[in-house]
C-alpha cells in the first residue's frame, strides 16, 4: 500500500495562439519497467498537431515514433523492435480526435474532449492512441480507441502539489483495447489547462497517480 | 508483454535519471550577464549504457526560439534517433523525427517553410558518430568521440549531421551534413551554479563550413564519462554564455 511504483516529470508550454505542448518523461518501475518520453502538441481546440513517443520496456528499446495530424490524415512514422519500420496513415473526418501518448498528464488532456455541459451522462468519443496496451508498452503505432467518460462534477481536492478545485471524470469503458480497462477516475484543473491532479485505476491495476509538484517558471 | 518472473523483485530499476537546468546569459557589454534563455533536461541512462535526453530549450532573444528535443545515443555515443520540435517567434516552425541506421539517416519532417519532407542521407564515413540537435546539453556529447588518451590537440568527426545549419538551430528541422573539429585543451577545476567540478576543456574552432561562419565555442564537460555540459561560451558576434545551474540525480 502506497509504495512508489513510478513517476513522471513534464513541462508544458502555452503559446499566444492557444497551442499547448507537453513534454513528459514517465517511468513505471513495475517489472517489466516502462520508460517513456512523450511529446504532444495540441491546438487551441485540443486537436492534436504532432506528437512523439519513445518507449523502453524492461530496460530495452521498444520503439520510437513520430506523429502528424493534418488534412484528414493521422500519420505515424515509427520504428519498433517487434514491427520494424512502419509508415501508417489513418484517415479521419472533421476535427482530428485527441491523441493519447500514455503520459499520465496526457490523460488529463483527453478529458478536454468531454462536454462539461452534460454532467452525469455517458459520453463516448474517438481517441487516437500510441498503444492499446494498458501501460502503453507496445508500439508506438497508431490505433483508434473509444473511451466512454462521465463528467461527475467539480470537487475541491488536495494533492501533494496543493489544493485545487477539480473537474472529476470517470472513464467507465474503453472500446478498442485488447483487454478491458478497469474504471479510471481522473481529476483535472478547471482553469482550461486540464492539468492532471489525481487519478485512480480500479480492478486488477489498483494504481494511484497524484500531482506532487507544480511550478510555473515563466 | 513480457511475462513477469515471480522469482524477481516486482520492480525493475536498471536505469539512472538525472535532471539539469542550464542558464543562458549574454556577455555583450551592453547586456552583460543578463539572462537570455534557459534549458531544462532529463537524461535517462539505461542499464546497457545507452542514454536518452529529453530537453526543453528557450532562447528569449528576438525572434524567440523554443525547442523540444528527445535524443538517444547508444553506449558508444552513437546516435540512434531524435525528435525535434521548433517554435520561432512563438509560431510553429517545424516538427521532425530522425532515425539513424548504419549506412544512412532518415528524416521525416513537417516545417512551416518546406512542408512535408522525407529525407534520406547516406553516410560517407560509416555509422554516424554524432548528431547536432542544438540543445546545449548535447553539445558536450560530441566530445565523447575525442580520444583523450592522445592528450590535448585537435581531432575531427568527419561527418556530423545537424537538424539545422542555423547558429541557433532555428530552421527545419531537416538534415544538414558537417565536419566537426574538436580541440582538447586539458583539464581544469571549475565552479558553476550547480557546484564545483573537475572538467575537460574543449573548443570547437571557427567553423567555415556553415552558411555563416560560426565563432569559436568553448565547452567544459564533466570528466566522469557522462560528458555533462558544465559551462560554455561562444565568442565573436554571439558573446553567449551557458552554465549548468542545477543538477541532481533523481533515480538510481
Amino acid at each position: 500500500m502506497d509504495e512508489e511504483r513510478g513517476r513522471e516529470r513534464w513541462t508544458m508550454t502555452r503559446h499566444q495562439d492557444g497551442r499547448r505542448s507537453i513534454m513528459s518523461h514517465g517511468e513505471i518501475d513495475d517489472r517489466p519497467s516502462v520508460l517513456r518520453f512523450v511529446h504532444v502538441t495540441a491546438d487551441a481546440d485540443w486537436s492534436p498537431v504532432d506528437a512523439f513517443v519513445r518507449i523502453t520496456v524492461g530496460d530495452e528499446f521498444r520503439g520510437s515514433g513520430w506523429y502528424r495530424f493534418a488534412d484528414g490524415i493521422a500519420e505515424c512514422e515509427t520504428v519498433t523492435k517487434l514491427e520494424g519500420r512502419l509508415s501508417q496513415r489513418v484517415p479521419y473526418t472533421g476535427v482530428c480526435p485527441g491523441f493519447g501518448g500514455h503520459a499520465i498528464q496526457n490523460d488529463g488532456w483527453v478529458c478536454a474532449s468531454v462536454d462539461l455541459s452534460k454532467p452525469g451522462e455517458r459520453q463516448t468519443f474517438s481517441q487516437l492512441v500510441s498503444s492499446t496496451d494498458h501501460r502503453g508498452a507496445t508500439g508506438p503505432t497508431i490505433s483508434e480507441a473509444r473511451p466512454t467518460v462521465i463528467y461527475v462534477g467539480d470537487e475541491d481536492i488536495t494533492v501533494g502539489a496543493g489544493s485545487f478545485t477539480a473537474h472529476h471524470f470517470q472513464f467507465v469503458a474503453v472500446e478498442g483495447l485488447p483487454e478491458e480497462h478497469p474504471i479510471y477516475n481522473v481529476w483535472t484543473t478547471t482553469d482550461g489547462d486540464y492539468i492532471f491532479l489525481k487519478g485512480q485505476v480500479d480492478g486488477y491495476m489498483q494504481t494511484h497517480y497524484e500531482l506532487v509538484e507544480l511550478t510555473e517558471n515563466l | 508483454m513480457t511475462a513477469t518472473d515471480p522469482n524477481q523483485p516486482i520492480t525493475q530499476i536498471e536505469h539512472t535519471v538525472v535532471r539539469g537546468v542550464i542558464g543562458y546569459t549574454s556577455k555583450k557589454p551592453e547586456r552583460m550577464d543578463q539572462e537570455r534563455g534557459r534549458e531544462f533536461y532529463t537524461i535517462t541512462k539505461y542499464g546497457d549504457g545507452g542514454r536518452t535526453i529529453g530537453v526543453h530549450t528557450e532562447i528569449d532573444d528576438r525572434p524567440s526560439v523554443m525547442r523540444d528535443a528527445t535524443y538517444t545515443v547508444d553506449s558508444n555515443w552513437m546516435p540512434q534517433d531524435c525528435f525535434v520540435r521548433l517554435t520561432v517567434a512563438d509560431k510553429f516552425m517545424g516538427t521532425g523525427w530522425f532515425k539513424m541506421y548504419d549506412d544512412y539517416t532518415e528524416c521525416e519532417t513537417f516545417t512551416a517553410l518546406e512542408g512535408r519532407v522525407s529525407q534520406r542521407m547516406n553516410h560517407k564515413h560509416g555509422p554516424l558518430k554524432s548528431f547536432q540537435n542544438h540543445a546545449i546539453a548535447c553539445d558536450s556529447w560530441h566530445f565523447a568521440h575525442y580520444d583523450l588518451s592522445k592528450g590535448p590537440g585537435i581531432q575531427s568527426v568527419d561527418e556530423l549531421l545537424l537538424c539545422s545549419p542555423d547558429h541557433r538551430g532555428a530552421t527545419g528541422p531537416m538534415l544538414y551534413p558537417l565536419r566537426l573539429d574538436m580541440e582538447y585543451l586539458g583539464d581544469e577545476k571549475i565552479t558553476v551554479g550547480a557546484g564545483t567540478f573537475n572538467a575537460h576543456h574543449f573548443q570547437v574552432p571557427t567553423n567555415n563550413d556553415l552558411p555563416e561562419e560560426h565563432p569559436p565555442y568553448q565547452v567544459y564537460t564533466t570528466t566522469d564519462g557522462d560528458y555533462t555540459f558544465l559551462k560554455g561560451g561562444v565568442a565573436g558576434y554571439m558573446q553567449t554564455h551557458y552554465e549548468l545551474m542545477e543538477f541532481e540525480k533523481t533515480v538510481g
